[in-house]
């Protein structure tokens, strides 16, 4: 087996001091950056091990792997491209590879000049060896950073779905602290914050419109990706631009050893993954789709003159080229697009047609490059495009009509980021991003030849924003880190720019062996808003930027906890408690409305300004989380209790009120069990509070005042007499609760060639009627009475799936 | 059907069809009583001072299908009080409210209504009158459309600075009575300028009006009302205006209210009514 790069092997015997300086706080953040530095400047006797982890077989880079040195009790980890970088004093090391999934290198060797060290780990998922025992697979005791949600791909692909479509954001759903929004919706909601405060990457490009299907299923197509993290607080001065969460994916680098696929029918869609070298070892690719088709199914039952149906698809690409040691290019993107279409035809004397389409695009190219053993850089050129079209033509003898509404956003960025492995006790990593938006909520093109009525009319802004930030890692002896970084933050739109310097700041101090207290600091601000008509991820959702108007959004969130390995490292328990205080976050007036479905062409007159209102919230909790990532019997326990509360000078008359999707208690538990080599059974049950929701109480009449008082007709105006509704105060009612059981049987087989899996699965296992949303109606009695009730529409009952998938 | 909302109609199908096996229940609901609704202005401009009481009506209960109506609530006990001085309205019948011409409204001063019942409900508000009469409307002009043969009246509102200040403007034809006729009074909409508005974020602005055309013989005079209100009487109106029932996807609307343990408004205004004497402009 390939240990080692052959010319990094050099064999010495020399003493070596293990301990690193030690360092004091002084002044926060410049001190700190000072002692990094005089680090390097003292290191004179002191040698780097670096190089990459990749996966066995197809040598796919791996992030987050632990590089641990057991005696010196220090270490690090892979960075998002598999690279890591180490220096030591000279001296014989023992040093042990890990990562959840694979099985544990270890590895001796004298350090008496740098080295470099590539590692191949081999899954223990694919071989089904039992991970090597007493070694740890997580450090998460020994990060600094907390709030960190890093979810591997293959446990999303064995939780239970709706309809068998596994989706990374739903199993995101079922983390303590992360909920979803109504049933079935993909959207998250992290500590309080909104979707639109979730900042959601995929290979460093931002995507704007997450959701398919109206927002039941997340654009992200798991066989794609390689890993999934989400982080909730404590946010590192790398990540900016939105208050609550960074959802930060990166696809498949593509095998580069041989092809290799995956493939999957389901009940909604099916899937095909292709991957492998384009040059042996150099050069990699991966291309993976996915397409519903019941648009295909229903188009044999309707007539040949009538035309309608829905499908979504999306495409996920890949292609990397390594041009030795210390460069490596990427390109990556990302394509997909729901359509709804009707069409209609007269018998040739006429037609009257119309859809909606949404598509989102991404293009990322990277650049790795290593300028020596200890720095990293990465180079990034960004494409991101987010489209709605809405279009409606009717055509006859007498009228020829067309109307084409668009609204979207664009982004090109350019992103730069350094990393320097100066000692095991410090590492420097900074950067700047800027990136220019082009806003359109709204382009219309609105032709009626009969009526000689011919309208243009575009809404449009540009805005740039850039950050740039530094992060000084330290490493206090193995006893103590801390992360602690500055971003400073710059938009413009329009002729006001604004300027935030945000401070961050985790740190993590081991209090025994495998357990440790860890606290975290971060001022996030937030330039671009979604005005959301309901919240569910909706295509219409529309991005605007900041203006000399709408201030940007900004947060302080402030948390703690306590993280204790178990089960020597299996499991993770993990405690933390948040308190996050937001300022001018954006609401909707009342009676504001940002839904063009209807009338598309009333875009025209849409003033998002007007009806947009700034508040403050604030929301606090705990979330106490088990998990346990590998063995026969996987799986997590997650629980938060949390409070949302906002207030808006224009809402609820300026007084409190919960948020919509407060969540006093919200449970989530997740049971992946292997049977046997063929079986592997799963569940999840997840509990939450009902959605805060405004419910009319009582009706009861308009009596405005008459400024005409005097005259006997006084001409009231219209409203006067008009019904209103007693609301009493906003989101005071509760929904029921939500409760679900889903289940899962996996069945397994391995051919020579390939492994297929049949997948049964119930969602709603117990079919509850949960609240999708509710309504009121009148029912009436024969003597001459009614009764108006308040009714509960529930989507999901039991819903079985089957799916095939083939792995070759 | 309009082309352009085939689309929805189809989008709500493709909803329905999502959502096929969709599962209906009643949700219980917490009971709610009737409550007061109160509506009452006071102006020192006006000798008589009016305040309508009236019932809600529960949701979730059983109703008559003719009942429409909400019930006058006739036996309050409605009492204005204000520096010491207190009067008790009296019931008029005819126009289902009460009234009283013995409250002193005074600029500036604070007035505390309180409504209770025989059956023991008891509600209450206060409200500020306004220092200062609005300012004059100013510009006032004549503009005639040949084409329409219709004319309409421009005039502009002033805003005072630092004020902070809430406005009710309106119009209209007043026809003179006749031996046949009582006085009569027509009111014009405005194609420019809003009825409700507040220089909250807009101190010292120029407000501009234009009324709707009318017809370009023989005008009646047209009256311009303009209040100066408190933030009650303008929340509340506004709150009225804005209110809609059957969008699902709209925010709801909650009516402003200023009646502790009820619904409704009590609220102060001045009112300065300019005459325009449309005939002048045409000689």
């Amino acid at each position: 087996m390939h240990l080692y790069s052959p010319a990094a092997i050099k064999q010495a015997g020399q003493s070596f001091h293990t301990e690193p300086e030690p360092l004091r706080m002084k002044h926060l953040f410049l001190s700190l950056l000072m002692i990094g530095l005089m680090q390097t400047i003292t290191a004179q006797n002191k040698f780097t091990i670096s190089g990459y982890v990749r996966e066995k077989g197809s040598r796919e880079l791996l992030p987050g792997v632990n590089i641990y040195f057991p005696v010196q009790k220090t270490g690090t980890t892979t960075n998002n491209y598999g690279f890591y970088s180490i220096t030591l004093p000279a001296g014989k090391y023992e040093l042990q590879y890990s990562f959840v999934g694979y099985i544990t290198e270890l590895r001796q060797l004298n350090l008496e000049s740098d080295q470099v060290i590539d590692i191949e780990l081999a899954s223990s998922i694919t071989l089904k060896e039992v991970v090597v025992a007493g070694e740890k697979l997580e450090r998460a005791t020994e990060s600094a950073q907390m709030s960190l949600v890093a979810l591997p791909v293959s446990q999303v692909k064995n939780i239970p779905a709706l309809l068998g479509e596994k989706d990374v954001f739903k199993a995101l759903q079922l983390m303590p602290g992360v909920q979803k929004g109504s049933e079935g919706s993909s959207g998250l909601y992290v500590r309080g914050g909104g979707p639109d405060q979730n900042l959601i990457i995929l290979d460093d490009a931002p995507v704007y419109n997450a959701y398919h299907l109206f927002g039941f299923f997340s654009v992200f197509n798991g066989d794609a990706l390689k890993s999934v993290e989400l982080t909730k607080g404590g946010f590192p001065a790398r990540f900016g631009g939105r208050l609550s969460s960074v959802v930060e994916m990166t696809m498949k680098d593509g095998n580069k050893e041989k092809f290799s696929g995956e493939g999957g029918i389901g009940l909604l869609s099916s899937r095909l993954t292709f991957e492998g070298p384009v040059v042996k070892n150099k050069s990699s690719f991966l291309i993976s789709g996915r397409r519903t088709y019941a648009d295909a199914l229903v188009r044999p039952f309707l007539s040949s003159d009538e035309k309608f149906g829905y499908y979504f698809y999306d495409l996920n690409a890949k292609i990397n080229y390594d041009f030795g040691p210390n460069n490596r290019l990427y390109l990556s993107g990302y394509f997909g697009r729901d359509k709804f279409y009707m069409k209609s035809e007269y018998d040739g004397q006429g037609y009257d047609e119309g859809g909606l389409y949404w598509q989102n695009k991404t293009a990322t190219l990277r650049w790795n490059h290593l300028f020596n053993n200890k720095v990293f850089s990465n180079t990034s050129f960004i494409f991101s495009e987010y489209d709605l079209n809405i279009y409606s033509k009717y055509k006859n003898e007498y009228e020829n009509y067309s109307l084409d509404y668009q609204s979207g956003i664009r982004d090109f960025g350019l992103k730069h980021d350094l990393e320097y492995h100066v000692s095991p006790a410090y590492t420097l990593r900074a950067g700047l991003q800027t990136t220019h938006h082009y806003f359109r909520p709204s382009a219309i093109v609105e032709i009626d030849e009969g009526a000689q009525y011919d309208f243009n009319s575009k809404v449009s802004y540009e805005s740039f924003e850039s950050g740039i930030y530094a992060e000084n890692h330290f490493n206090f002896k193995g006893r103590a880190q801390l992360n602690a970084g500055l971003r400073f933050s710059h938009f413009i739109a329009g002729e006001k720019p604004y300027f935030n310097i945000e401070p961050r700041l985790s740190a993590n101090y081991i209090l025994l062996p495998g357990l440790s207290a860890k606290a975290a600091f971060a001022w996030m601000s937030q330039y671009i808003h979604l005005l959301s008509s309901t919240g569910i991820g909706l295509p219409t959702d529309l991005w605007v930027p900041s203006t000399d108007r709408v201030a940007p959004q900004k947060s302080i969130q402030a948390s703690a906890g306590l993280a204790k390995e178990l089960s020597e490292g299996k499991v993770l328990l993990t405690l933390e408690g948040y308190y996050k205080q937001s300022s001018d976050i954006l609401g909707y007036k009342p009676g504001a409305s940002f839904l063009l479905l209807d009338d598309p062409s009333d875009a025209q007159n849409f003033t998002w300004q007007d009806n947009v209102t700034a508040g403050n919230g604030s929301s606090y909790g705990i979330e106490l989380l088990l998990h346990k990532k590998t063995g026969k019997t996987s799986g997590w326990i997650g629980y938060t209790l949390s409070w949302t509360q906002l207030q808006f000078d224009e809402i609820n008359f300026g007084k409190k009120f919960w948020a919509r999707y407060d969540r006093r208690h919200d449970i989530a538990l997740v049971v992946i069990h292997e049977l046997s080599e063929r079986l592997t059974l799963s569940g999840t049950w997840v509990y939450g509070t009902g959605n805060a929701v405004t419910l009319p109480l009582g009706s009861f009449p308009a009596i405005p005042h008459n400024q005409f008082e005097g005259f006997e007709n006084a001409a009231f105006p219209y409203f006067y007499y008009a019904d209103l509704s007693d609301y009493g105060p906003v989101n005071d009612f509760r929904m029921k609760a939500y409760h679900r059981l889903d289940l899962a049987l996996q069945v397994h087989k391995k051919f020579s060639k390939h492994e297929r899996t049949w997948e049964f699965g119930l969602y709603n296992a117990y079919s509850r009627h949960n609240p999708f949303f509710y309504y009121i109606q009148n029912e009436y009695f024969n003597n001459d009475t009614y009764i108006t009730k308040l009714k509960q529409v529930s989507i999901f009952p039991i819903v079985p799936s089957v799916t095939y998938s083939l792995k070759f | 059907m309009n082309p352009k909302y085939t689309l929805s109609y189809h989008i709500l199908l493709l909803l329905t069809l999502l959502t096929a096996c969709n599962m209906e229940s009643d949700v219980d609901v917490p009971a709610s009583k009737p409550k007061l609704v109160v509506s009452g202005f006071i102006s020192p401009e006006t000798d008589t001072a009016f305040v309508k009481v009236l019932r809600s009506k529960p949701l979730y209960t059983v109703t008559h299908y003719n009942n429409y109506d909400y019930t006058v609530v006739t036996d309050a006990e409605v009492k204005i009080n204000s520096d010491g001085q207190q009067v008790v309205l009296n019931f008029l019948p005819v126009q289902q409210r009460y009234y009283t011409t013995e409250l002193a409204v005074i600029p500036g001063r604070q007035y505390f209504l309180e409504i209770t019942t025989p059956s023991g409900e008891r509600v209450s508000s206060n409200c500020r009158v306004p220092d200062q009469l609005p300012p004059d409307i100013t510009n006032i002009a004549l503009e005639t459309n040949p084409f329409y043969q219709e004319k309409s009246i421009r005039f502009t509102l002033p805003d005072r600075i630092g004020s902070g200040d809430y406005y009710r403007v309106s119009a209209g034809y007043v026809f003179e009575p006749t031996y046949e006729w009582p006085a009569w009074f027509n009111s014009i909409g405005f194609q420019s300028g809003q009825e409700f508005v507040s220089d909250v974020q807009k101190d010292g602005t120029e407000f501009l009006y234009k009324t709707y055309g009318f017809g370009s013989f023989d005008n009646p005079p047209i009256n311009i009302y303009v209040s100066l209100t408190d933030d009650h009487y303008f929340k509340y109106h506004q709150s009225v205006n804005s209110f809609q029932d059957d969008n699902p996807f709209a925010e709801p609307t909650p009516v402003y209210s200023n009646i502790e343990g009820g619904l409704g408004v009590f609220a102060a205004l001045r009112t300065v009514v300019t005459s325009v004497d449309v005939n002048k402009f045409n000689q």
